[in-house]
């Protein structure tokens, strides 16, 4: 209670005090003069306190050394320099402020780029020599800036050691300054929280101290009055800590890495991220914990990493006396059950997690223009925080957390293209399909002259929402921005696609026709683009075999061969293309051989199976489809089994594993849906199976289930060329189980009826097979012959017409319909379509060239 | 070059046949910097050295298996060049030249995806979370919402492996072990020598740039049309593309990266340029987010390029200091101007703190941050301070109050604030008209906070609440959030975006240059009373009482 003692002097000593630690300069200059009329005994410390005023509000004005500024610099604390200068002396001694007035000596000659002269003061005021001790808040400031300075002029020193000891001895000491500045500094801010926090009335009793101080006891003759409220809303939080310090702190760890001591260097930021936060620092940490992120990803490689805090040693760096208990060291987090590190992975995860929290935070919305550079700032922290973390997680399949980042991200983005593409680019990769479509339709918006988020945008139309026109639509728009001409040749090739696929589809003959047209000009244009394109190529062969040019075909497949030679669709439609040429045994061959490359691709196993059953025995056939069974187990269990977590993060384990099937997963259909509109009918429909109260959904993605259907009803084909429908009827219970409603699974039970001449039933099933998919021409074809078996000529007539219609190449249809034809009496009719189908027969393959899935790699 | 590494070749033959000898090879192989300078020569020029190649396989083989840890490890640091030797071999169909290399990898490969006791290693890792405090932060500075993320995860493993040994490699297993591989590479990076990093840069760039250079391709294109039936051998392009995976891409990136913040800078830009281009051709999604992301830290500052300083890091300040005015930042909204939390599951538990009577002095010691464990009383002491300042704001903000209010749910709490109001005045019978005398006092009050305000400024604000307060513009256009916005924030009641609301156009009436947190205070407290009956009389009065302490002290 000593300023109770209310002599005017200690009072308005305990005010200056106060404004001091708050940087209230100008008050303090008013109140020194208070302090001078009251007693002339106090002069030295007047002057001290003028000094220190003007030289801390002249810099809190102007930015602290500049090159540029140092004329003005000088100029401009002349006269703090003359006020700091009287205060040395005899009676400063005396006062104890000696001291005080060095350290800010230096640090005014530093701000005037006088680093020698600087370091001169650091030596007078014997810097290194001091003890550890309680200090208070403003002289806790002035000593953590002094070491701040020390080590900063030390580095810009000009006089470069000559000997090599010299400059280690050297880098030794400005290391250690920048570490006690960074450690002093970490506590003066977490002082002055508390402080402010608790300055209530009743907590005054420290400013007794005042002025009692001997030399050796006097880092700064002043304690803290806390007696008056003292934080001023007014003051900028940052301001608290000041350009100077804010340096040392990050300049700390960047001085270790330079001096080549990288894990002192990273020990470094762990101590001060480990440091209890302050309202200061907030920003401060968002750096430190970005940057040592930054360290441990592009210099510290998974062997030499050393974890976190193993040793609790304590300040394990500092070797500033264990004893002491570490009065000049921030305080650090301490809770119980804290999560720590234990390798590189988990650290720098916790730390862009712990960065992006703060760094999102401090993002800007207000999108008016005077916040321009504040919005920009912040999103610049924010956006390095991302590009880290998408390092940093990707590697590891871990798509799902950096999309959850990108989506609370929309909100302060606004325009910012490079969040919307990735953003986009990570709904892509977590397949996450129409999501990521309508991401990269404004991704395109912002982004006008780049064609890539439009060849994005078009491949997920094709390959995963099959809105093929929508496709074209972005494929055509990715071609229109390649003026650049860099690589034209990919857009090109995706119009080419869109074109095929819509001929495809296309019901209408003159539609099929000029689609296919323009497929053909488009894929040859991209062939020519690109030579070196295998997908073109294959693409062009294709487009070629789907006009039953076959020659043509087999020449461009074999440059697509050739430009990549183990290329599972390029070897698959080879093989096809051979058995359209009549040329089975060759094509037999190609498949076995591909599949000592692909030994997992159930495509090719398909294909080999259809062989065999033509050209072997079925028995052969029989144990290639249960290979294609085991194969199925081995490929999709495991990915099944994982899709249990998938939805938290992702196929990690698996990702690597398999990540030569994960990349065809999608388009690994064995009947490829190349219809559009089947496959929706099909998501109908497995959309009311699943409304079925006996039918419960199989957990995971469709498209594996619908794999091993396929498989199912292959095996049940093989079955019955045995001569087995049991075992036939077996399998399509099997596949039934899976998902009830298939066009495939009817059509295939048709089959058995028919194998065993149940006709009423088999028109049944074929009649559900149409009615679940009308554009089913082998259904349509097999309803017809039903008919005619059944003695329904016409019926027969318009059902074959139909399918005839749908694939005009397909030989057993003309000739069915010729059969048809002769029943009605309609011979001329009936000998041109059996004239047809021969003329179609040499050249029709194993199976249609439809079958191949889309590819796109 | 091929000298050099012919006597390596001796040398350790010799020292192979004499144990002796073997230590002293060792030793001075650790500290030969030349002889993989040399090996990479003799790589680069391969095809004039095709048995050197092969011997130079045999012998790194025999290293990986010594037991010698600094031989084993001597390998590694090839293994992206010997990738690219045998994928090039591959793609151009020349599969028997590197058959040697082959085995090299295929050897490197099952020791590396094995553990010493042969068993499958694993890589794995504990997904960190938020929602648990760690060595590097606590809960209570960050936003829920961050906390609560991927809560279900908490230490969930992420792997890498296990990977099963492999006898041959095919078209299909091949980019997997590659992929493998390559991860062991960067595992191990560190401990390579520096000059190897300039090898991997130009290799990476050979794997993605093959066959794309923009004349070849067009020499076979003159044979189109000539007689394609005869399936004649067709000529091939010099360098075919080489296939490549998104993962094993992922991984060169990774290798790249390093490369770039040690010493190859320019190079490395280079290569990832090289390698995002086949990104973007190939359409790899993973892999364009990676290399984006990097080209991206490398624009835009301030993540750093790799010549601002050692591994790219430098002093990045804070620019509040210098750039933005307070003015400006006032009305800025941040995003920690939201708050989207819940709605106070317990309401009564407020009316509890409440009729604790608080010390009045502690007025000036409100700090959000640096108390938790005071987190109930700071709220009682701002409505304890707050309620004398009740009544000037009152007349400009009780419709939006009001509108405020009924969009949180809360019928009543127009007639809860004329309670209030009226417990302004203790003595007086609810029925009774006041608003004379609330005007009366509230000019009093004006002068009386104004000038507190100006001279003392009791109340530390922290970064946040500065943010909290919304300007008057923007004000209007923000009511809708207001439904977000009320907060229970560990139980006690704290600032939401109504009240920061109300303040922002309570305080232009009234003062513009009014510091903002008093009267944030101020309405929260409004706000939090509305959910209480007139209990809390007896505080009240001594708030009036403090605040009038309060004036007095002013000056001082």
């Amino acid at each position: 209670m000593a300023n109770r003692t209310r002599t005017n002097t200690t009072k308005v000593e305990a005010l200056i005090e106060s404004c001091r630690s708050e940087g209230k300069w100008q008050r303090v200059i008013e109140l020194t003069d208070e302090l001078k009329s009251g007693s002339p005994h106090n002069e030295c410390l007047a002057n001290f306190l003028v000094g220190e005023a003007r030289l801390e509000s002249y810099l809190e004005e102007h930015a602290v050394a500049a090159e540029s500024n140092f004329g003005r610099a000088k100029n401009g604390l002349a006269e703090a320099r003359r006020y700091l200068n009287l205060a040395l002396g005899e009676s400063g001694q005396k006062a104890g402020i000696a001291l005080d007035a060095y350290l800010l000596l230096a640090k005014l000659c530093y701000a005037c780029g006088e680093y020698e002269q600087s370091l001169e003061n650091f030596i007078k005021a014997e810097l290194n020599t001091l003890a550890e001790k309680e200090l208070t808040l403003r002289s806790l400031k002035i000593l953590a800036e002094s070491y701040a300075i020390k080590g900063l002029c030390l580095e810009q020193q000009a006089y470069k050691p000559t000997s090599k000891f010299k400059k280690a001895e050297k880098d030794t000491e400005m290391i250690c300054c920048f570490e006690r500045a960074s450690d002093l500094g970490l506590l003066y801010l977490q002082e002055y929280d508390i402080v402010s926090g608790s300055n209530s009335s009743s907590n005054n009793s420290t400013a007794g101290s005042l002025l009692n101080v001997g030399v050796q006891q006097s880092l700064s003759s002043f304690a803290i009055s806390s007696t008056i409220p003292s934080s001023s809303v007014t003051l900028e939080v940052s301001r608290r800590m000041g350009a100077i310090l804010e340096t040392a702190l990050q300049r700390a760890p960047i001085v270790l890495i330079k001096a080549g001591k990288l894990q002192a260097a990273v020990e470094r930021y762990r101590i001060m991220l480990n440091a209890i936060e302050t309202r200061a620092t907030q920003s401060l940490r968002l750096t430190l914990a970005r940057q040592l992120a930054e360290v441990l990803l592009r210099g510290v490689s998974g062997t030499i990493y050393a974890p976190p805090f193993t040793t609790k040693s304590g300040g394990s760096t500092l070797r500033g006396g264990g004893a002491t208990k570490r009065l000049w060291k921030p305080r650090k987090y301490a809770a119980r059950q804290q999560f720590t590190p234990r390798n590189q992975q988990e650290e720098v995860i916790l730390l862009l997690l712990i960065a992006e929290a703060l760094a999102v935070r401090d993002t800007v919305l207000s999108q008016s223009p005077e916040f321009k550079q504040a919005r920009q700032h912040a999103m610049g922290n924010v956006t390095a925080v991302y590009d880290l973390l998408t390092l940093a997680t990707i590697r590891w399949g871990l798509v799902q957390l950096l999309n959850e980042s990108f989506e609370k991200a929309l909100k302060f983005s606004f325009g910012e293209q490079h969040v919307w593409r990735q953003y986009g680019l990570s709904l892509m990769a977590a397949e996450k399909h129409a999501h990521a479509l309508r991401v990269l339709q404004e991704s395109i918006k912002l982004t006008p002259g780049d064609p890539l988020p439009c060849l994005l945008a078009s491949r997920l139309c094709y390959e995963s929402l099959e809105t093929v026109k929508q496709g074209l639509d972005y494929a055509q728009q990715a071609l229109k921005r390649e003026v650049k001409g860099l690589r034209p040749s990919r857009s090109q090739l995706f119009v080419g696609i869109g074109h095929q696929q819509l001929a495809i589809q296309a019901t209408l003959k003159s539609d099929r026709d000029s689609y296919n047209k323009l497929a053909l000009e488009s894929l040859e244009r991209a062939v020519q683009h690109d030579g070196n394109d295998h997908l073109a190529e294959y693409y062009l062969s294709l487009q070629y075999a789907l006009l039953n040019q076959l020659g043509e075909a087999l020449s461009h497949i074999r440059f697509a061969l050739a430009l990549r030679m183990e290329h599972a669709p390029c070897l698959h439609l080879f093989a096809l293309l051979l058995t359209a040429s009549r040329r089975p045994r060759e094509a037999l061959g190609v498949v076995e051989d591909a599949l000592h490359e692909f030994p997992d691709n159930l495509q090719l196993l398909h294909v080999k199976a259809h062989l065999q059953l033509n050209l072997e025995d079925a028995e052969t056939a029989l144990s290639t489809v249960q290979h294609m069974l085991a194969v199925w187990r081995e490929v999709y269990e495991a990915q099944l089994a994982g899709e249990e977590e998938k939805h938290s993060d992702t196929k990690s384990g698996i990702h690597l594993i398999h990540s030569s099937q994960m990349s065809d997963k999608d388009s690994n259909s064995v009947y490829a849906a190349s219809l559009a509109a089947v496959s929706r009918v099909e998501q109908a429909l497995s959309e009311a199976a699943s409304s079925l109260s006996s039918f419960t959904q199989r957990p995971g993605p469709r498209r594996p289930w619908m794999l091993q259907i396929e498989i199912w009803l292959l095996l049940a084909d093989v079955y019955m060329r045995i001569d087995q429908p049991n075992e036939a009827l077996n399998c399509i219970h099997e596949a039934t189980q899976i998902y009830p409603l298939s066009h495939q699974i009817m059509f295939m039970r048709g089959q058995v009826h028919v194998y065993l001449e149940q006709w009423l039933d088999a028109k049944q099933c074929f009649l559900n097979a149409v009615a679940a998919n009308p554009n089913h021409t082998e259904a349509l074809r097999a309803l017809g012959e039903t008919h005619l078996i059944l003695g329904e000529p016409r019926l027969a007539e318009k059902m074959l017409k139909d399918a005839a219609k749908l694939d005009p190449n397909c030989p057993k249809i003309w000739f069915s319909l010729g059969q048809v034809m002769e029943t009605l009496g309609d011979y001329n009719s009936s000998a041109d379509c059996f004239a047809t189908s021969l003329q179609l027969e040499p050249s029709c393959p194993v199976l249609p060239f439809t079958t191949i899935p889309l590819v796109f790699e | 070059m091929a000298e050099l590494v012919k006597d390596w070749l001796t040398d350790y033959q010799r020292a192979r046949r004499q144990p002796a000898d073997s230590e002293a090879f060792v030793v001075e192989h650790e500290t030969d910097p030349e002889i993989a300078e040399a090996i990479f020569t003799i790589f680069s020029e391969r095809q004039r050295n095709e048995d050197l190649v092969h011997d130079i396989c045999q012998q790194l083989l025999a290293f990986y298996r010594a037991p010698e840890l600094t031989l084993h490890k001597f390998p590694l640091q090839f293994l992206p060049v010997l990738i690219y030797t045998y994928l090039h071999a591959v793609s151009a169909g020349d599969k028997k030249a590197s058959r040697g290399v082959e085995t090299l990898l295929i050897c490197i490969y099952n020791g590396e995806v094995s553990t010493d006791d042969g068993g499958q290693k694993v890589v794995a890792f504990r997904m960190p979370i938020l929602a648990q405090v760690s060595v590097y932060h606590e809960l209570k500075n960050l936003p829920m919402t961050d906390l609560r993320r991927w809560e279900e995860n908490c230490n969930r493993e992420v792997k890498w492996g296990p990977h099963l040994r492999i006898e041959s490699i095919n078209a299909q297993n091949r980019m997997r072990i590659m992929t493998a591989l390559l991860f062991c590479y960067n595992q191990q990076v560190s401990l390579t020598q520096k000059s190897s990093l300039l090898y991997l840069c130009r290799v990476a760039s050979q794997l993605v740039n093959q066959g794309f250079t923009t004349k070849s391709g067009h020499g076979h294109r003159m044979s189109y049309g000539s007689d394609p039936a005869t399936g004649a051998t067709f000529p091939k392009p010099s360098a075919p593309r080489i296939p490549l995976s998104a993962s094993f891409l992922i991984e060169l990136v990774h290798a790249i990266y390093y490369a770039m913040f040690n010493g190859f800078g320019t190079v490395a830009i280079q290569t990832l340029e090289d390698i995002h281009n086949r990104a973007s051709y190939e359409m790899f999604t993973e892999l364009i987010l990676v290399t984006n992301a990097v080209r991206n830290s490398l624009h835009a500052n301030p993540s750093g390029q790799p010549n601002d300083g050692p591994m790219g890091l430098s002093v990045a300040l804070t620019p509040a200091t210098t750039t933005v005015t307070t003015s400006v930042s006032k009305s800025m909204i941040t995003n920690a101007s939201f708050r989207t939390k819940k709605l106070p599951d317990d309401i009564p538990i407020q009316v509890q703190d409440l009729t604790i009577p608080q010390a009045p002095q502690q007025l000036a010691s409100v700090t959000e941050e640096t108390e938790p464990s005071a987190k109930e009383s700071p709220s009682t002491k701002e409505s304890s301070s707050g309620g004398t300042r009740t009544s000037i704001i009152r007349p400009s903000m009780e419709g939006i109050k009001a509108q405020a209010h009924k969009a949180l749910g809360f019928k009543k709490s127009k007639d809860k604030e004329k309670e209030k109001e009226k417990d302004k005045e203790p003595p007086k019978p609810p029925q009774r008209k006041f608003d004379k005398h609330t005007q009366r006092n509230s000019l009093m009050q004006l002068q009386s906070d104004t000038g507190q305000e100006y001279d003392k400024s009791p109340l530390s604000v922290s970064k946040s609440k500065t943010y909290d307060a919304v300007g008057e513009p923007q004000a209007t256009d923000m009511l809708p959030m207001q439904t977000l916005s009320l907060i229970n924030e560990n139980g006690s009641n704290s600032f939401s975006i109504d009240s920061d609301l109300n303040d922002g156009i309570a305080n232009l009436p009234v003062a513009p240059s009014l510091n903002s947190n008093t009267t944030s205070i101020t309405s929260t407290d409004m706000l939090t009373k509305s959910f209480e009956s007139s209990v809390e009389m007896t505080p009240l009065g001594h708030s009036n009482s403090n605040g009038a302490k309060l004036t007095e002290h002013g000056p001082d």
